[in-house]
C-alpha cells in the first residue's frame, strides 16, 4: 500500500525558503497564504539562534500539513470535505468545505491550514505556477495536498523539486527502496507533537 | 465524487494577462487590477492542460554567482514559472527563492515601459514619456557637443553586476564580451567603476595568479579536503548553492570549521563555529603562521619548489637574479632568479633542486641579500600567537588547534568570499590569509584551494574581435570613489580629465555605491544622466534620460560569467520584451547609429555569438552558438574536476606562490598615499573605524555591517512584493546585551547615525549578533526605510593602494526612538 510522508534532514537544511516560495509559485497562492513555513530554532525572527554568546545552535524547521495516519482534522469535519486518500494524502474538497474552521481548531500543527478570509487577492494580473494549480476561494480552507495534481501525473511535488541544501525527500514510506525510506534508515529522527496522537508522516532526520 | 480545477462557481475568477501594449490603457500605463486592462474568465475555464507548455531555458543571472540554469515554463506567451534545469552533472542543478520568483519580476508594476525625460528635480522620479526616437536623437546630440567641445572622454559609461550576461553587459568594467565594452572603445569613453569586492582578487592576483579566473578548485572536489576552513563568508545567504557541497562534504568526513564574527546559518553545514573579532582576519592569520613555524608544520618542500621562498632580495627590495652576478643579461630569458644550494654556493632556481630557504644578510657578487622566506619569519615573528589571540579574539588554544588541523589534517582548503574584503584593511588581512596555503602547501591539488572568487574561464571567447573597431583612443577608468577627487583637481592620472555625461545600465549604484551623498554630489555636477534599466530603481531617479530595458528572458544572450560552476549556459529569447523595452545591446546599437557608427555595430544576438565563438579554443570545447542552442550547457573546463593551480604551477611572473611582492601595483593613482613597506610582505593593521580602540568608535561606538539577504541579489528583486511576506521591511540585528544596555526591544525603533548620515529601522534583538556590532541585509531601497537611509553611513574612503570599497568598515552611533 502507498504511503506518502515527507523527511528532512536538519543537519542539512539552512533554511533558504526555498521549498516555501517552491510551493507558493507553484500553487499560486494568493496573498498571505503561505503553505509550508520555514521556523527558526530560536524564535519567531528569521535566522535567530537559540542560546547565549557564544554558546549558540540553530536549526530549521520546514513545517507543512502532515499528512497524518489519524488526522484529527478528519474526525472534526462535519462535511465530509476533509478526506483521506488511500495513498496517505489528507486534503480538502473545496465544493464541500464550508468554512466553519474546526479543522484549524483541532490540528495540532499551528499555521499549515489557511481559511481564507475574503475574496483571494493575488500581486500580479497573470496566472503564475501550475496549469492545474488548486483554484483559491473565499471562505474554504487550504493546506499543503503534496501536490496531488503534480503527483498524479508521475511529478514531483514542488518542494521536493530541488532543494537548495539536498535535505528534503519524499515517497512512499511502505517502499523500504524509497529515496524518503532509505534516507530515514539508521537515522534518528523526531516528528512533531507525537503526543497528540495524530501519527504524523514527516520525518526530521537529527 | 471526481475532482475537476475550476469546478466551483460563484465567487471565483480568474484572470490570464496577454502579452505585450495590447493591455496597455490609452494613457500608457499597466493599470492594477483593472477590468479594463484585462480580460477576465469567470468561472471555468478550458482547462489548459499541464503539458501544453512551451519550456525555454534561461540563465538567472543578478551576480549572486550561483549560475542557475532555468527552465522558463510559458502558457500563451506568458511566463508562469521557472524549475531547475537539468545540468551535465546534476550535483550541480540548481535554483533558489529568486530564480523562482522571475515571473514577479517580469511582470512587476515598476517595469519601465518606454523612454522618458525628466521634468522634476533629480532624484524626485518625475518624468514625462518620450519616443525612442526623440530620447536617442537628444543623447546624440549632447553627446556630439560634449565631444566636440572636450573630447569623448569626458562621457563614462557606468556598468556594474545587474545582467551577467555576454552580451548584456559583463560584469563591472571588465564587460567581457559585450557590447558596451565595443561600444566604450569604439567612442573612446571613459568608463566609471564600481570598484567593488577588488581586495580580495587584488591579493589573490599578485600572490598567486588568476588562474585564467578560476581561483579554485571546482565545487565537487570540496569533498576531497579533510579540513575546511569557511572565513567570513556566508555561503548559507550568499551563495546558496555551494551549501550542500559543504554539508556532503562534512557528513563524509570533512572537518569544517567556521570562521565568522557573527553566527548564522552556516553554523548548520560545519562542525564548529568560531567568533573572530571584525577587521582583524590578518591577524588570526599570522597567528595561525606563527604556530606553525614553531611547531615544523609547514611544507618545507612546497616553499622550496613552488613559492619564491628561496628567492634572495636586495637592500632595494628587488629580486635577485642571474645578472646581479654577472652570470647573464640583464633581462634576458636567461636572467633566472637565484636561489643558494646547501653548499652555500648561488645558482638558477630553475637548476637548483634543494635549496636553502633561511639566509639572513648574506654576500652575493657585492651585495647584501636575505630570502624572502627569512624575512616572512621576521613578519611573522610581529605576530606571537599570544598577539594575534588579543587582536583577533581568538583563544590561543584554538589558534594553535586550527592551524594544525589546517596544515596537518590535509589536504585543506579555505573558502572566504568578500567578508574580509569589505574592510580598509581587506587585501591586507588577505595577503596573510593567502600565505596560509603557500606555506603549507595546501595549493594545486585535489582538495586544497584558497576560494575568493570562482568562476568559468573566458578565454575561449573572440575578446580581440568583440571590440575590433577603430577608436580614437582608450578613455580612463576612474573608480567611483574617487570622483570627488579627480573631478576637483581636473587631472587623472596626470592628465587633464572633466566628466559630463555618463550612461548606465546593469547599476544601481545610489544604493549600492558608498557614501550616497557623496555620489549625489558628484552626480550633480553631470550635464546629462542616461539610466538603462529593467524597472524604475533609486538610480533611476537620478536620470535626465531614462531608458527601459528588456528583462533577462526577453532576448537571447549566453551566460558564461560569475557562476559557480564550469558551464557556459544559453539564454533563450522565451517571451517578447514587454511595452516598449529593449535588450541593452540593441540600444547602444541605436545610439551608434545615431553618432555616425552604426555599420560597426551591425549584429544580432545571433551574429554576435557566431563572433564571439570563432576561437579554436572554443571550437576544442564544442561551444558554438548551435551547440549551446542544442544543448544549452556545456562544460567550459576540460580537466574534471577542475583544480586550480595543478601542480603548483602560478600565474604569477616567477610562475611561483609569491608572498614576497617584488613590485607592488597600486590600484589606486594617488601616489602620495601609497606606502610599498606595507605591500611587500603579508601585512595587517586595523580597519579604518570599527576598531575598538579606533577614534572614532569613541564617538560612535558601534560597528555597521551589512549582510546579503536572502530574498534579493543585492537590489534585484527588491520589487517581488510577495517577498515582504517572508521579510516584510529592513530591520537592525542588534545582540542581546547591547539590546539591554540600550533598553531596546524586537520591534522597536532606531536612529543609527554618523558624520555621514543617517538611517531610521525597525530592530530585531539576536543573540547571534556580536557586541558592538549592528547588522542591516543590504539591498533595500531609499522608500524601504522609515527615514533615511543607509546607504549615506558608508564611507567612500577606499584604501590608498587597493583601491576597493569598504562596506563594513562604518562606526555609528545608535538610539532608540520614543513613541514608535
Amino acid at each position: 500500500m502507498t504511503r506518502y510522508g515527507m523527511a528532512i534532514d536538519t543537519r542539512r537544511c539552512f533554511g533558504c525558503q526555498t521549498c516555501s516560495v517552491a510551493c507558493k509559485m507553484a500553487n499560486n497562492l494568493p496573498k498571505g497564504v503561505i503553505y509550508n513555513h520555514v521556523y527558526s530554532s530560536g524564535g519567531d525572527i528569521p535566522d535567530m539562534a537559540e542560546g547565549t554568546w557564544p554558546n549558540l545552535s540553530l536549526s530549521y524547521q520546514p513545517t507543512a500539513c502532515q499528512h497524518c495516519d489519524n488526522p484529527s482534522c478528519l474526525h472534526v469535519c462535519p462535511t465530509g470535505a476533509t478526506q483521506k486518500r488511500d495513498d496517505g494524502i489528507v486534503w480538502v474538497d473545496p465544493d464541500l468545505c464550508i468554512g466553519c474552521r474546526s479543522c484549524i481548531m483541532a490540528c495540532p500543527y499551528e499555521g499549515v491550514r489557511t481559511m481564507i478570509e475574503d475574496d483571494p487577492e493575488y500581486y500580479l494580473d497573470v496566472v503564475v505556477g501550475e496549469a492545474d494549480a488548486p483554484q483559491h476561494q473565499r471562505g474554504v480552507v487550504e493546506k499543503c495536498t503534496f501536490c496531488m495534481n503534480l503527483i498524479d501525473r508521475g511529478e514531483v511535488p514542488a518542494c521536493m523539486q530541488l532543494c537548495p541544501g539536498r535535505a528534503r525527500y519524499w515517497g512512499d514510506l511502505d517502499d523500504p527502496d524509497s529515496e524518503i525510506s532509505q534516507a530515514i534508515a539508521g537515522r534518528e529522527y523526531e516528528k512533531l507533537r507525537e503526543d497528540a496522537g495524530t501519527e504524523p508522516n514527516t520525518y526530521y532526520l537529527i | 465524487m471526481t475532482k475537476e480545477t475550476g469546478s466551483k462557481r460563484g465567487t471565483f475568477t480568474r484572470r490570464s494577462f496577454i502579452q505585450g501594449a495590447a493591455t496597455l490603457t490609452a494613457a500608457g500605463m499597466l493599470a492594477g487590477c483593472s477590468a479594463t486592462t484585462t480580460e477576465l474568465v469567470e468561472g471555468a475555464p478550458d482547462p489548459v492542460k499541464a503539458g501544453q507548455e512551451e519550456i525555454y531555458r534561461g540563465g538567472c543571472r543578478g551576480f549572486c554567482t550561483g549560475g542557475c540554469s532555468l527552465n522558463l515554463h510559458v502558457r500563451d506567451g506568458v511566463l508562469v514559472r521557472t524549475s531547475a534545469a537539468k545540468l551535465p552533472d546534476s550535483t550541480y542543478d540548481r535554483i533558489c527563492v529568486k530564480g523562482l520568483t522571475e515571473p514577479y519580476r517580469v511582470y512587476a508594476a515598476d517595469r519601465l515601459q518606454y523612454p522618458m525625460r525628466r521634468t522634476g528635480e533629480r532624484g524626485a522620479g518625475e518624468f514625462e514619456r518620450i519616443s525612442w526616437d526623440d530620447a536617442i536623437a537628444e543623447i546624440a546630440e549632447t553627446w556630439r557637443l560634449i565631444i566636440d567641445e572636450d573630447g569623448p572622454q569626458a562621457i563614462a559609461t557606468f556598468t556594474d553586476t545587474g545582467n551577467n550576461a555576454f552580451l548584456g553587459s559583463g560584469i563591472m568594467a571588465m564587460a567581457t564580451g559585450s557590447m558596451v565594452a565595443r561600444f566604450k572603445k569604439a567612442f573612446g569613453f571613459s568608463a566609471l567603476d564600481s570598484a567593488n569586492d577588488r581586495a580580495a582578487t587584488f591579493a589573490i592576483s599578485r600572490m598567486l595568479g588568476a588562474d585564467g579566473i578560476c581561483q579554485s578548485n571546482e565545487p565537487v572536489d570540496y569533498k576531497n579536503a579533510k579540513t575546511i576552513l569557511i572565513w567570513s563568508a556566508l555561503p548559507a545567504v550568499a551563495q546558496v548553492q555551494t551549501a550542500h557541497f559543504f554539508s556532503e562534504a562534512r557528513d563524509a568526513g570533512t572537518r569544517i570549521i567556521y570562521i565568522d564574527p557573527v553566527f548564522n546559518q552556516t553554523s548548520i553545514l560545519v562542525n564548529e563555529w568560531v567568533p573572530l573579532r571584525p577587521g582583524s582576519d590578518g591577524a588570526l592569520a599570522m597567528g595561525m603562521l606563527s604556530a606553525i613555524m614553531e611547531n615544523g608544520w609547514q611544507n618545507t618542500e612546497f616553499l622550496k619548489a613552488h613559492t619564491n621562498a628561496p628567492f634572495f632580495v636586495k637592500e632595494d627590495s628587488s629580486i635577485l637574479r642571474l645578472s646581479d652576478l654577472g652570470q647573464a643579461e640583464a633581462g634576458s630569458d636567461a636572467d633566472d632568479y637565484v636561489v643558494m644550494a646547501a653548499d652555500g654556493t648561488f645558482g638558477a632556481a630553475s637548476e637548483i633542486a634543494d635549496p636553502v630557504l633561511e639566509a639572513v644578510d648574506v654576500d652575493a657578487n657585492g651585495l647584501r641579500v636575505t630570502t624572502a622566506y627569512s624575512l616572512l619569519l621576521e613578519r611573522i615573528a610581529e605576530y606571537p600567537v599570544s598577539r594575534a589571540s588579543e587582536l583577533s579574539g581568538v583563544p590561543e588554544e584554538k589558534i594553535v588547534e586550527i592551524a594544525q588541523a589546517y596544515a596537518c589534517d590535509t589536504p585543506a582548503a579555505i573558502y572566504s568570499v568578500f567578508g574580509t574584503d569589505h574592510y580598509y584593511n581587506g587585501h591586507w588581512s588577505f595577503s596573510c590569509m593567502l600565505t596560509l596555503p603557500i606555506v603549507t602547501g595546501n595549493l594545486g591539488r585535489s582538495g586544497s584551494f584558497i576560494e575568493c572568487y570562482r568562476e568559468a574561464p573566458t578565454g575561449y571567447l573572440n575578446i580581440r574581435e568583440s571590440t575590433n573597431v577603430a577608436s580614437p583612443g582608450a578613455g580612463p577608468t576612474v573608480a567611483c570613489s574617487n570622483l570627488p577627487r579627480v573631478l576637483e583637481e581636473g587631472t587623472y592620472n596626470g592628465k587633464p580629465f572633466k566628466l559630463r555625461s555618463m550612461y548606465a545600465h546593469s547599476a544601481n549604484f545610489l544604493v549600492n555605491l558608498t557614501e550616497r551623498q557623496k555620489v549625489i554630489e558628484w552626480l550633480n555636477t553631470l550635464e546629462l544622466i542616461v539610466v538603462a534599466d529593467i524597472r524604475m530603481t533609486d538610480t533611476c531617479k537620478w536620470a535626465d534620460i531614462l531608458l527601459p530595458v528588456c528583462h533577462w528572458f526577453e532576448y537571447e544572450d549566453v551566460y558564461g560569467r560569475g557562476a559557480h560552476h564550469p558551464y557556459v549556459l544559453m539564454n533563450d529569447k522565451a517571451i517578447e520584451p514587454l511595452y516598449e523595452s529593449k535588450p541593452d545591446f540593441e540600444i547602444f546599437q541605436l545610439l551608434a547609429t545615431a553618432l555616425g557608427r552604426g555599420d560597426d555595430f551591425n549584429f544580432t544576438s545571433e551574429s554576435w555569438f557566431r563572433m564571439l565563438f570563432d576561437t579554436d579554443d572554443a571550437r576544442e570545447r564544442g561551444i558554438s552558438y548551435e551547440s549551446l542552442k542544442e544543448k544549452k550547457a556545456i562544460r567550459t573546463i576540460s580537466d574534471e574536476p577542475h583544480i586550480a593551480y595543478k601542480g603548483g604551477r602560478f600565474g604569477t611572473a616567477s610562475g611561483r606562490a609569491e608572498f614576497y611582492i617584488e613590485n607592488p601595483t597600486a590600484s589606486n593613482p594617488f601616489r602620495e598615499r601609497w606606502d610599498l613597506s606595507k605591500e611587500r610582505l603579508p601585512y595587517w593593521e586595523p580597519p579604518l573605524e570599527v576598531w575598538p580602540d579606533s577614534e572614532i568608535r569613541q564617538k560612535y561606538p558601534y560597528q555597521l555591517m551589512s549582510e546579503k539577504p536572502k530574498f534579493r541579489t543585492h537590489t534585484q528583486w527588491g520589487n517581488v512584493e510577495m517577498f515582504r511576506e517572508y521579510d516584510a521591511e529592513p530591520c537592525v540585528k542588534i545582540g542581546v546585551e547591547d539590546a539591554s544596555s540600550n533598553g531596546i526591544e524586537t520591534g522597536d525603533t532606531v536612529r543609527l547615525f554618523n558624520d555621514r548620515g543617517y538611517v531610521v529601522v525597525k530592530t530585531q534583538v539576536m543573540p547571534n549578533v556580536p557586541q558592538g556590532v549592528l547588522i542591516i541585509p543590504k539591498g533595500w531601497s531609499a522608500d524601504d526605510y522609515i527615514d533615511g537611509n543607509y546607504s549615506d553611513l558608508t564611507t567612500m574612503e577606499m584604501n590608498g593602494f587597493c583601491a576597493n570599497q569598504p562596506f563594513f568598515d562604518v562606526a555609528v552611533g545608535l538610539e532608540k526612538m520614543q513613541g514608535e
